[in-house]
C-alpha cells in the first residue's frame, strides 16, 4: 500500500512538472524546426502588417544598425521584403541577428508569422470573422477575450508573466482580480474599463480596448459569483 | 517505506506553505499595486499616483494580520505627509486600509517620462523580485522594511531611485530605472 501510494506521488509529481512545462511558448507543429503557437484572429487581422512589425520590432531592434546608409538597409519596406529569407535564417536559423538586444519570446513569435505570411504590408482583414455572442461565463470569457487578446502578454516569459489569467489564478490572487458578487473592486473588471495608460490590453503594446459587449460579458460573470 | 513516504510528505510540506506566503518586498510590490487601485476606485488621494515616495513594510498581528504597510506622499513644507495605511494577510491579500488624517500634500516630482510614481515603485520592486534567488539580492526581497522613491541625475540622465532596506542587512539596495519604467541598473551601497 506504502509502495503504491510512494509510486503516485512521484507519478502526481512527474506530471505536475512535465504539465508546467507545457506552457511552453513553442509547440512544434512539423511545419519548421522552430514554430510558434498560431496566431489568433484578431492578431492576424491587427499585427500582421509592415506597420506594427516594423514599430514594434524592426525599429527598436534592427535599424540601430541596418538603417539607411549602412551595408544592410532595412529602412524601407522594399528592402525589408527582398530581405525576408535573410532576416528568417539570421534570427530564426542561426540566431546571430539581433546582435544588439535581444527579441522578445513574442516578438520573436510574430516577426516568423509575419516573414511566413509573406511580409504583408497591410493585415489581411478578411480573417475577421463575427464573433459569436459572448456569454457571461470563464469558458466564453476565455475563449473568446482572454486567450484571444491577453494570454500573448500574460504567459510565462512575456510582459504579464506576474498574472496569470487562469481561473484560479483570477480568483485567488493577491492582486483580487475577481472578488466574487463585487466587479466594480475586481481587479480585471478596473483593468479592462479604465481608460489611463494601465488600461488592458495595453495600447502600448499595440492593443485597443475591449469592445463593451466583452467588459460586459466579464462584468456580468462576476456579479453572478464568477462560478461557471 | 513508511517513513521514507512520511520524509517525503515532510519534505513538500514547507514548499507548499513558503509557496504561499508572501516575501515582504512582495508584500511592498502588492501595496503599491493596492495603491494603484484605490486611487483609480477613488478610494484615497489621487495626489499617489504622482507622488507617491515610500513605502514602509513591518509586521502585523494579530492573524490573519501578518503585513502592515504605510504608504506616504512626498513630505510637504510644513506638517506631516499625506499617507494611508495598510494591512496585508500572509499571502499579500490585502485585509483593510486607512487614511492618516491630517496629511499635507508635498511637492511632485515630475515623473515625466510617461510612467507615474506607483509604476516607477512596482517596475523597481520587480527586479528585486525576480532577482530573490540572487544571494545578494535575497536579504533585500526577505527583509525589506522600506522603499524610498527619489529623482536622480546619473551621468546626465534622469531616472528614478528606489532605494531599499532590509532588516537582514545594513546594507542598502538602489534600482534604476528610466522615467519611462525601463530598467537601467541596480547596485548595492554598503
Amino acid at each position: 500500500m506504502l509502495i503504491w501510494s510512494l509510486r503516485s506521488l512521484v507519478i502526481v509529481l512527474v506530471a505536475s512538472t512535465m504539465s508546467a512545462c507545457n506552457f511552453s511558448r513553442l509547440k512544434d507543429d512539423g511545419s519548421s524546426n522552430e514554430s510558434f503557437i498560431p496566431l489568433s484572429t484578431q492578431e492576424k487581422a491587427t499585427v500582421m502588417n509592415y506597420s506594427y512589425i516594423n514599430d514594434r520590432i524592426l525599429k527598436p531592434k534592427c535599424l540601430t544598425c541596418h538603417d539607411s546608409g549602412q551595408e544592410v538597409d532595412l529602412s524601407t519596406y522594399e528592402n525589408i521584403f527582398s530581405a525576408r529569407d535573410s532576416i528568417h535564417r539570421t534570427v530564426f536559423v542561426e540566431n546571430s541577428m539581433p546582435k544588439k538586444g535581444l527579441l522578445t519570446d513574442n516578438e520573436k513569435r510574430l516577426l516568423w508569422h509575419w516573414i511566413n505570411l509573406g511580409s504583408p504590408k497591410e493585415s489581411d482583414l478578411g480573417t475577421i470573422v463575427p464573433p459569436a455572442d459572448i456569454l457571461p461565463t470563464f469558458e466564453s470569457i476565455d475563449r473568446q477575450i482572454l486567450q484571444n487578446k491577453c494570454v500573448v502578454c500574460h504567459s510565462p516569459g512575456e510582459s504579464g508573466k506576474r498574472i496569470p489569467l487562469d481561473k484560479e489564478s483570477l480568483l485567488n490572487s493577491p492582486l483580487e482580480l475577481v472578488i466574487p458578487g463585487n466587479a466594480d473592486d475586481s481587479g480585471l473588471v478596473i483593468a479592462v474599463e479604465r481608460t489611463d495608460e494601465k488600461r488592458m490590453p495595453l495600447a502600448e503594446e499595440g492593443y485597443g480596448p475591449l469592445s463593451d459587449k466583452e467588459k460586459e460579458a466579464i462584468r456580468t460573470w462576476i456579479v453572478n459569483g464568477a462560478k461557471d | 517505506m513508511k517513513s521514507l513516504f512520511l520524509a517525503t510528505i515532510m519534505a513538500l510540506l514547507p514548499m507548499t506553505t513558503l509557496a504561499q506566503n508572501a516575501s515582504s518586498a512582495k508584500v511592498a510590490e502588492l501595496a503599491a499595486h493596492r495603491v494603484d487601485r484605490l486611487v483609480t476606485t477613488g478610494k484615497i488621494d489621487a495626489g499617489f499616483a504622482k507622488r507617491l515616495e515610500r513605502i514602509d513594510v513591518s509586521a502585523a498581528s494579530p492573524a490573519p494580520a501578518a503585513f502592515k504597510v504605510l504608504v506616504s506622499q512626498t513630505k510637504p513644507l510644513q506638517g506631516l505627509p499625506i499617507q494611508v495605511e495598510m494591512v496585508f494577510d500572509v499571502a499579500g491579500k490585502p485585509l483593510s486600509f486607512k487614511a492618516i488624517p491630517g496629511g499635507v500634500a508635498g511637492a511632485d516630482p515630475g515623473y515625466d517620462g510617461g510612467k507615474n510614481a506607483v509604476t516607477l515603485f512596482e517596475n523597481s520592486l520587480h527586479q528585486i523580485i525576480d532577482s530573490a534567488n540572487d544571494a545578494n539580492i535575497a536579504p533585500f526581497a526577505n527583509g525589506l522594511t522600506s522603499v524610498i522613491l527619489t529623482k536622480v541625475n546619473q551621468d546626465g540622465m534622469i531616472m528614478s531611485k528606489a532605494q531599499v532596506k532590509s532588516s537582514a542587512t545594513p546594507s542598502k539596495l538602489n534600482v534604476y530605472l528610466m522615467l519611462n519604467g525601463a530598467f537601467m541598473s541596480k547596485d548595492i551601497e554598503k
